[in-house]
């Protein structure tokens, strides 16, 4: 058996806040505990970042406040440009139209690499001010992304939001309710509607139990892993939370720093840590 | 079918300075197709930590465990990239220990499905065939739909066995799955398991009845401590 190729390749992802000097290297990372070069004060929020991601597959990277992995996916998801490394992409159904075969997707225009996260992504992020507007219906919100991902029938869409919404567990007659008005609870699964709307390729969430009290944050996380038997969509999850991790993904990275110090099989990871901090970690989880 | 060489696990804990904890000292033995091979040894020799070597819950420190994979031909389970890991684990290898580890609100029905739908069964054949095993394992119909987590340290445990051989792996690596079980119970248990070994699956188990041991095993590999193998071997 031959296996499928990665959906997502990212190679020495990079990015960093401030001018950058040769030093750099030698001050930041997770053995100077530090990301941010005493030479040259710029911050390394993510530092040659290398991940693979495989049809179906749910890859986990965790670790504490600051070490990266949400500039990972912010990076991931053009919503902050890259100062290094090249990202490719096996575009799915439209997106093959206008995207190269074997294309660094970090160099596509502003048009094209928002052309191309309508059609391929889906992103859940943490603050649900992010992913929704707030003043605009809840299917509202999902009717916008399907129209950016080229549907025009207002019928249709209005079905499809409805659909969704029953999938996720929102009542469908509060579909015309803003979602300022909306549970933390609820916003995080109208996000998710959102974000699974265009049938995306590859799914981003970004630490979307955080803040959420456990009852709601275990029905959210139940949700994910049914839409994720469902619906089989390749998926990056973000979390400094071990259990989230354990609970959806196969593999993890670790990071620290900017750096991934550490990956594997999520369970070798948690069960055999090889990287001082990944041993620190997994032995001040509470359970 | 499984060929482990020279295979040892030493232990890094960095917050003890890197001090070095021996798991177990290298070993190597081999398993025929469809025999299974029983670790015997005391307590603390590594028994364990051996099948977690193999099904790369833990990785190995030196040596290399050569597997006939029907997916992938022979491979180096030490070794073999971890996607291709993940579908042998779903495709072809099974473990199971004695401690229920799994999703938190999952039905008992869905939990002993899931490997079949995983494998690509539909939802009806698959919950059928979980309900048909379950009953053989005697779970009472009525705990179908609860949550094993609930359950006593018996009924977990054939949840458990359940589990890991609905979908009848190629390789079943067993740590003493019934160690909290009835005598009646692990009669049915060592049925299952000696009609799965007939139907060709290859095992790696670890009883501490000799009686469950004996019934069960082909051939037996004692284990022993890191300080007995250093003294006998140099």
């Amino acid at each position: 058996m031959i296996m499928s190729r990665p959906i997502l390749i990212a190679n020495h992802l990079t990015k960093r806040y401030g001018p950058g000097c040769p030093r750099c290297r030698d001050h930041t990372g997770a053995q100077h505990n530090s990301n941010q070069c005493q030479a040259c004060k710029t911050v390394i929020a993510c530092d040659n970042v290398n991940l693979r991601v495989f049809p179906r597959e749910v890859v986990g990277i965790v670790g504490e406040s600051g070490s990266g992995k949400s500039t990972v996916i912010k990076l991931l998801h053009f919503d902050l440009d890259a100062d290094g490394g090249e990202v490719f992409l096996e575009a799915n159904g439209k997106a093959k139209e206008f995207i190269p075969a074997e294309k660094n997707v970090l160099e596509l225009s502003t048009f094209r690499k928002r052309q191309l996260r309508n059609s391929v992504m889906g992103i859940v992020y943490q603050h649900p001010h992010l992913g929704l507007r707030m003043n605009i219906s809840a299917g509202g919100n999902i009717a916008e992304r399907l129209l950016m991902s080229g549907w025009r029938h207002v019928g249709d869409m209005r079905d499809r939001s409805a659909l969704l919404l029953t999938r996720t567990e929102v009542p469908v007659e509060r579909m015309d309710d803003l979602p300022r008005n909306f549970s933390g609870g609820m916003q995080q699964r109208v996000q998710i509607s959102k974000a699974l709307s265009n049938e995306p390729a590859l799914l981003l969430l970004d630490e979307v139990t955080t803040g959420l009290d456990v009852s709601v944050q275990a029905r959210v996380l139940d949700l994910i892993r049914r839409l994720q038997q469902e619906l089989d969509v390749a998926t990056l999850v973000v979390s400094h939370d071990l259990g989230v991790i354990r609970m959806l993904t196969t593999r993890t990275l670790v990071m620290k720093n900017g750096q991934v110090v550490e990956s594997g099989l999520t369970d070798q990871v948690l069960e055999d840590p090889q990287h001082p901090y990944t041993q620190l970690l997994v032995s001040s989880a509470l359970h | 079918m499984l060929t482990v060489s020279n295979l040892s696990k030493t232990f890094t804990i960095h917050h003890l300075g890197g001090k070095q904890i021996t798991g177990f000292a290298p070993l190597s033995f081999t398993v025929e197709k469809g025999k299974s091979l029983a670790l015997s040894g005391p307590s603390g020799t590594g028994k364990s930590s051996i099948l977690k070597c193999i099904y790369r819950t833990y990785l190995a420190t030196t040596g290399t465990i050569e597997y006939e994979s029907a997916c992938f031909g022979r491979v180096d389970l030490a070794e073999l990239p971890e996607p291709e890991m993940v579908r042998l684990r779903q495709r072809e290898i099974g473990y199971v220990t004695q401690f229920l580890r799994v999703m938190p609100r999952v039905s008992a029905r869905n939990l002993v499905a899931e490997p079949l739908l995983r494998a690509g069964a539909d939802l009806e054949t698959a919950c059928r065939k979980a309900e048909a095993l379950l009953a053989r394992l005697r779970i009472p119909a009525e705990l179908l739909d609860a949550y094993p987590a609930t359950f006593s340290g018996g009924e977990q445990q054939r949840v458990n066995i359940a589990r890991a051989i609905i979908s009848r792996p190629h390789l079943l690596l067993l740590d003493e799955p019934t160690a909290s079980l009835d005598k009646a119970s692990i009669e049915i248990v060592v049925e299952l398991l000696n009609e799965l070994r007939g139907k060709g699956t290859t095992m790696v188990m670890i009883f501490h009845d000799p009686d469950i041991m004996n019934a069960l095993a082909d051939v037996i590999h004692h284990t022993r401590s890191a300080e007995t193998a250093a003294a006998c071997c140099g």
